[in-house]
């Protein structure tokens, strides 16, 4: 099913990024034919260092309930992302991402059948560190990031320490914003976002709000 | 330049998303027992007796070869092929002197399914086996077996030896209880489910895998972290040692949903409620020695009290393990067997550190050949010998026909039990 997903996804990007270089070759001809008008200021005028912070809230949905006390397999999450991307040569820009996301967590009252003596809890969160690709169709944004996700499960049974264990997992990241220039090299928008790590089986879809700055602007 | 990148891009994204190949689980079909054998007595030990043997083909399809090992586990008859490398688990009854076998079969190294609808007709077996008389040879067993695909085939076969395979003094041992999670049994790798089924794969022993809890606790578990391959929780992952016992029967799941067990739990079931005749434990977790020594004491004396014959074996696989029993303030606690004057211990070192630990078997590994003369340096200081890992029917076959082992460990012991049974030498 995540495979599924990932799949679907990459191909909607894929056909993105196809519709995105048609429009590259338009603003290309457009210099070689200076009778057309350019499409976009934004396209010829853009930054060559950019910081994107994100925030957004989402849901994660995993493959199965993740333990045998969980009713349910979608947890609500939240993330805050960094993004600082170069943009080497007209509109790709290459950069990483890394931040926080916490995928889930889980509170098990006291006196669950079958385990607990006393409140329980168990979180999982992540730290991505994905190599990211975008594209800048004028105000738009659309991206996406491969990478290792750093997972980080903290678990406390029935009155035990609190304990934490991590691994890291292949994942994959695709991004859509939308800028709105507030003032000089800074703009504020909307993103919708999915994080996929299909090893195991996670898939978090988020939206929230970006502020970007571009260096050099 | 934009468009390459974006193509590696793409790839990239393409290569990840399919990195993880999900096995489909194989459903075995579905059989009502009770209707199927409405009426009929059930087998007793002198019936189940008369049906072990080898068998020949004599008509009908060819999917499972030309010889056949019938044996049993517990009430169920179970059949062995080296073609098709398949297991069949089959009920039975009689009445009427006609006896009747119903079951399913599943080949193990695919995903080729059926049910087995068998028989034996008064005359041609069914009325010696109702009386308990004789040694079965010549029984003929007919019937038809069903495929994945829904098609039926008729299948005839034929008793031409009488050896009750049980009895045979070699041990097939099955990794990782019974097999591992890449064959789709339906059960995961050192689960007590699969060693409730190691049995009908074939297997007469097991090896388990020995890690240890955060709270040093011994639990089976191969791995030394989690991965989604064998605990698909996520909240599971890292390694193994960061998680108290607590921490993992409450949140930790194997890939079929069982509890990852503890070395008491796994040893009381295999004592228990399996009739396999020994246990080899691979300790990947010396740290723990002394637990794991404590929980061998308590398993030996639980089996003596209810009458098993088990032999449970500490395995010592490296230095630091050998050190460890060694070291252990337990080690003087080991009973040495009066038959062989030998200590219950496997030792995959070299043949001195055998004798050094007076350890009761030798384990080498397969890539170092047959070795006839240390072979037979060890039998004849009362040790046995078993090789591993051995998983290819070339050199399973060069094992059993050449070699003078005592017993083989194999993520196949259906495959394992079919070839050594139909060899002369099983005979």
């Amino acid at each position: 099913m995540t495979q599924s997903i990932m799949v679907v996804t990459t191909t909607v990007f894929f056909m993105l990024i196809q519709c995105v270089d048609a429009y590259c070759q338009q603003s290309d001809s457009s210099k070689i034919a200076p009778q057309l008008e350019p499409i976009s200021d934004s396209v010829t005028a853009r930054y060559q260092f950019e910081f994107t912070v994100v925030g957004t809230i989402g849901v994660t949905r995993y493959e199965d309930n993740p333990t045998r006390f969980s009713s349910t397999n979608r947890f609500r999450g939240f993330a805050g992302l960094l993004r600082a991307m170069w943009h080497p040569d007209h509109l790709l820009s290459i950069g990483v991402t890394s931040g926080y996301i916490l995928l889930s967590e889980e509170t098990f009252a006291s006196g669950t059948a079958g385990l607990l003596e006393s409140e329980s809890e168990v979180q999982l969160t992540a730290f991505p560190i994905l190599l990211s690709f975008a594209m800048q169709p004028g105000n738009l944004q659309i991206g996406a990031g491969v990478g290792a996700y750093m997972l980080t499960s903290a678990t406390r049974i029935a009155g035990e320490e609190k304990f934490t264990s991590s691994d890291f997992e292949l994942g994959v990241h695709a991004w859509a914003g939308y800028d709105f220039d507030v003032f000089s090299g800074f703009s504020v928008g909307p993103e919708v976002s999915l994080h996929v790590l299909s090893n195991r089986g996670i898939g978090a879809f988020h939206a929230g709000v970006r502020v970007q700055y571009d260096l050099l602007y | 330049m934009t468009k390459q990148l974006i193509t590696i891009m793409c790839a990239v994204a393409l290569i990840v998303s399919a990195c993880v190949a999900d096995l489909e689980p194989v459903s075995l079909p579905v059989v009502d027992y009770t209707s199927e054998l409405r009426g009929m007595l059930s087998f007793d030990s002198t019936a189940r007796r008369l049906l072990s043997g080898v068998y020949k083909r004599n008509e009908g399809t060819t999917r499972f070869g030309d010889r056949i090992a019938v044996a049993y586990d517990g009430q169920v008859v179970t059949m062995y092929t080296v073609r098709g490398v398949a297991f069949f688990t089959l009920r039975g009854g009689i009445a009427n002197d006609s006896v009747k076998l119903v079951g399913v079969w599943r080949g193990v190294q695919g995903s080729e399914t059926g049910i087995a609808r068998l028989s034996i007709r008064p005359s041609e077996g069914g009325r010696e086996i109702a009386e308990g008389k004789g040694n079965g040879l010549g029984l003929i067993l007919r019937g038809e077996i069903t495929t994945s695909s829904g098609s039926r085939e008729s299948y005839v076969i034929e008793k031409v030896d009488a050896t009750n395979l049980r009895q045979l003094d070699f041990e097939i041992i099955a990794h990782r209880g019974g097999g591992r999670n890449s064959e789709r049994l339906g059960v995961s790798e050192n689960s007590i489910p699969m060693v409730l089924l190691a049995g009908r794969l074939g297997a007469t022993a097991v090896e388990v895998d020995i890690q240890r809890t955060r709270d040093g606790e011994p639990i089976i578990f191969h791995d030394p972290t989690f991965t989604a391959r064998t605990v698909p929780s996520p909240y599971v992952i890292g390694d193994v040692d960061n998680y108290t016992l607590r921490q993992l029967k409450a949140v930790a799941r194997l890939v079929n949903g069982e509890t990852i067990p503890t070395l008491d739990e796994m040893l009381d079931v295999i004592i228990d409620s399996t009739e396999l005749r020994l246990v080899w434990l691979d300790v990947k977790a010396p740290s723990v020695m002394d637990a794991i020594l404590t929980s061998h004491a308590r398993a030996v004396e639980r089996a003596r009290q209810r009458g098993r014959d088990v032999d449970i074996l500490i395995g010592i696989p490296d230095d630091a393990t050998f050190s460890a029993v060694r070291n252990s303030r337990l080690f003087g606690s080991l009973e040495i067997d009066p038959k062989t004057g030998t200590l219950p211990i496997l030792c995959e070192l070299g043949v001195d550190r055998v004798r050094d630990v007076n350890a009761r078997v030798w384990a080498p590994r397969f890539t170092a050949g047959l070795q006839s003369t240390l072979v037979a340096e060890m039998k004849k200081e009362k040790r046995r010998c078993f090789v591993w890992t051995v998983d290819d029917q070339n050199f399973i076959s060069d094992f059993v026909s050449n070699g003078e082992f005592d017993g083989i460990l194999t993520n196949y012991p259906t495959l394992l039990a079919a070839m050594f049974y139909t060899s002369p030498k099983g005979r």
